[in-house]
């Protein structure tokens, strides 16, 4: 079962930022870019570093421990020394609401 | 949900830094300044590295301690062993509030203390100061700190010299309401050539956190002395509304021998920390753990053996079955001093995943600066060898049945290595966690 939640308002993150939360047993982040909002598991699938603490790039999250970089949109590995993708997870904007379907 | 970036600080007028002696005030004042000057652990690095510390950071305490049935149903369960000659004591603790003792006639009369911690820090001056907070306490990092400052109640236990308790001693710990904060802590001093076992059961807790999670954690100092045999039976089974945080030390002296058994079955969030200095020639320490998860359980759990001293022996091995989501990450630490020639130190993690969308992180350490010494490592993890499901298919045993016969033949290697009277208390809750699969 999954279902959308809502996580943050939409002017919680400025545009090129990021934001954390805690949805259930998940650890998420959510990124603000030209494309929109996007939102991927906060755990870079090297060394377990928190995404978060990272950059945006484009549609790029630059993880800053070692240089990593995941596609915002599918969680898929565009450099490494990742070898493994993230979760990216669904969202989309209702209003001022930013809901990510997450698995219960 | 909500974001991390939270912090909660201890006011300087909570209720548990006026309680006690002078002498714990102020070691109680020490560790809250402490807690409240160090910054919250970095999520991602060492200890922290799968586990985010903002999960055990929080915002309101409840005084909440409603007792729920399961854990009455555990007690009245215990008091027939008591009854029954199968245990020399029970200690029912509820949210590290109530205390209550039942029976211990025979470390009584032998001239051993069992108590409150509050009344034993009253009453007990000479064998409480010396040894509260010398293992965990605010050095130990934030959330040690925490404990030591805020703890309202803890249990004391003194085995003197020469005693030896046959049979354990159970100690029956209840986890507080939705919203809830508890500090548990255990103080044993175990006297010279005394033996004493103690299984340390942590339940209870809210059925979800919908209402909010209930949160412990724990601080256990054990000190064995010289030729002391103490045997520790750590068990896990909070609820899935439940936040557990736990630093066991125990200290052993010459001759010393240990036997930790850490069982990691509950809660929603376990993060629990063993370790052991061995800290006299002849020390020997052997941790045996399990640990099952299932649904969105996350464990995080740490050992360490640490030797102090020469001519000592550690061994350790840590079984891991998860399903469901299940998360599990283990980092253990062997570390011998430049100063302790002719160690044996051992280390296995195995794990078995029995799904797809499991994992498991395994991180063992060596920190060796003396060069006669034997020491090795070693971990697994993968699923269960889809031949041994297919051969056992063959046999006529069905697939969930086979999952079962598996796994507990995985374990078993542990239980194995567990002596026999233990095995036979412990038996009963692991059956209930296969049960499950």
């Amino acid at each position: 079962m999954s279902e959308f939640k809502r996580v943050a308002s939409t002017g919680e993150i400025p545009l090129d930022e990021m934001r954390d939360f805690e949805v259930g047993p998940y650890r998420i982040v959510i990124a603000h870019t030209d494309d929109g909002f996007f939102a991927v598991a906060d755990e870079c699938s090297h060394d377990a570093a928190p995404i978060s603490d990272g950059e945006i790039d484009g549609c790029d999250v630059v993880c800053m421990r070692h240089g990593a970089r995941f596609d915002l949109k599918t969680g898929a590995v565009k450099a490494p020394p990742a070898i493994v993708p993230i979760d990216a997870y669904e969202l989309k904007v209702d209003g001022d609401n930013i809901l990510v379907r997450i698995e219960d | 949900m909500r974001n991390s970036k939270t912090e909660y600080m201890i006011p300087e007028k909570a209720p548990e830094l006026q309680q006690g002696p002078e002498w714990l005030k102020k070691q109680r004042r020490q560790q809250r300044e402490t807690f409240n000057s160090l910054p919250l652990p970095q999520r991602g690095l060492q200890l922290w590295r799968y586990t985010d510390p903002a999960r055990f950071v929080f915002e309101r305490i409840s005084d909440d301690i409603a007792v729920n049935g399961r854990f009455e149903a555990a007690k009245t369960v215990e008091q027939k062993h008591l009854r029954n000659g199968r245990l020399t004591g029970l200690i029912t603790d509820v949210a590290g509030r109530e205390i209550t003792a039942h029976g211990f006639e025979e470390i009584t009369a032998g001239g051993g203390q069992v108590s409150s911690l509050a009344t034993a820090v009253e009453t007990h001056f000479a064998l409480v100061e010396p040894y509260l907070y010398s293992l965990v306490n605010a050095q130990t990092g934030k959330f040690e700190a925490m404990n030591g400052a805020l703890w309202h109640d803890g249990i004391f236990l003194y085995i003197p010299d020469n005693l030896a308790i046959e049979k354990p001693i159970h100690l029956l710990r209840q986890a507080g309401g939705p919203g809830s904060a508890a500090f548990p802590r255990l103080l044993v001093v175990a006297g010279k050539n005394a033996e004493v076992t103690l299984i340390d059961e942590y339940g209870g807790g809210p059925a979800d956190d919908t209402n909010g999670a209930a949160y412990s954690n724990a601080a256990v100092e054990i000190m064995a002395q010289d030729d002391s045999r103490v045997r520790y039976i750590s068990l896990q089974r909070q609820t899935a509304g439940t936040r557990f945080y736990l630093t066991h030390r125990a200290r052993i002296g010459r001759g010393a021998q240990m036997l930790t058994v850490p069982l990691a079955f509950g809660g929603a969030l376990s993060k629990q920390n063993f370790g052991v200095i061995l800290d006299g020639p002849g020390a020997d320490s052997r941790m045996y753990g399990l640990l099952f998860g299932s649904r969105h359980q996350h464990f995080d759990n740490h050992t360490l053996h640490h030797h102090a001293a020469g001519q000592t022996y550690s061994n350790i091995n840590f079984k891991v079955v998860l399903r469901d989501r299940a998360l599990s990450a283990y980092t253990g630490l062997i570390r011998i001093d430049r100063a302790a020639p002719g160690c044996e130190a051992y280390q296995e993690n195995r794990n078995l995943l029995l799904n797809d969308g499991t994992r498991a992180e395994t991180i063992p350490e060596l920190e060796i600066l003396n060069e006669d010494v034997s020491c090795s490592h070693g971990a697994t993890l993968g699923p269960i060898d889809p031949l041994l499901t297919f051969y056992l298919g063959s046999r006529g045993i069905p697939g969930p049945e086979a999952v079962r016969m598996i796994v507990g033949g995985f374990v078993a290697d542990t239980l194995k290595l567990v002596p026999e009277d233990i095995r036979e208390r412990i038996s009963g809750f692991v059956d209930e966690r296969l049960e499950a699969l």
